[in-house]
């Protein structure tokens, strides 16, 4: 990922546009974001206690792939003029570390005069949904 | 197609029989400003509609919300 965000503007945006990158989830993402959130909970951070679960193995936060939904329309869609107002997610699946992931998101609602679009979102890891839900972003001026 | 009263209810989470056209942005506490765009967005998505800003600026109760969608040849 570069640090330069797309900019697109609302009368650019249409419904049906899409967007979507990729992210490999290394050890060093799930430590950084359990510094960032305060969240050490061992299914994220101890490997003994996590084999000892059902999931067998550490599980990344739900909320890391939050934050990858904060890329995406902060980044990619809309981009440089979004202000995130409200965000749905659903964690369908558990995601472990050295898996890439792929955020999806679609254009399903514009209301010119209030400059919001509606996204929905899609993550998927080996082209199964692992979490989905929607967004909705005001474009400033 | 959900009426006016079942789109402001569950946007808005309050019961729907306090819903009356006198209800204005006061008497709903979620009726913020953010939620107010959410709220307008919404309804335009449902009705398959668009709202002017005049339109939106006009809306002091939720009766001036009907008149405009009727005025749309929408019936609600």
């Amino acid at each position: 990922m570069n640090n330069v965000s797309k900019d697109r503007d609302l009368d650019s945006i249409l419904v049906g546009d899409s967007d979507e990158f990729t992210h490999h989830i290394t050890e060093n993402d799930v430590s950084r974001f359990s510094l960032i959130s305060g969240d050490y909970n061992p299914l994220h951070m101890d490997e003994s206690y996590a084999g000892g679960t059902s999931f067998g193995k550490r599980v990344v936060h739900g909320m890391f792939l939050g934050a990858l939904v904060s890329q995406f329309v902060g980044m990619y869609l809309p981009g440089t003029k979004a202000l995130l107002i409200k965000e749905m997610i659903e964690f369908k699946k558990p995601v472990n570390i050295g898996e890439t992931v792929k955020v999806k998101g679609v254009i399903t609602g514009k209301s010119t005069v209030t400059r919001i679009v509606e996204i929905d979102l899609k993550i998927f890891s080996n082209d199964s949904v692992v979490a989905s839900g929607y967004v909705y972003a005001k474009v400033l001026d | 197609m959900r009426n006016l009263t079942q789109l402001i209810a569950e946007h808005f989470k309050i019961p729907i029989e306090t819903i009356s056209d006198a209800m204005t942005s006061k008497d709903v506490p979620d009726w913020d400003s953010f939620n107010y765009l959410l709220f307008i967005a919404e309804l335009e998505k449902e009705y398959c509609i668009t709202l002017t800003m005049d339109e939106v600026l006009r809306i002091q109760k939720v009766g001036d919300i009907r008149k405009i969608i009727e005025a749309k040849n929408i019936i609600i």
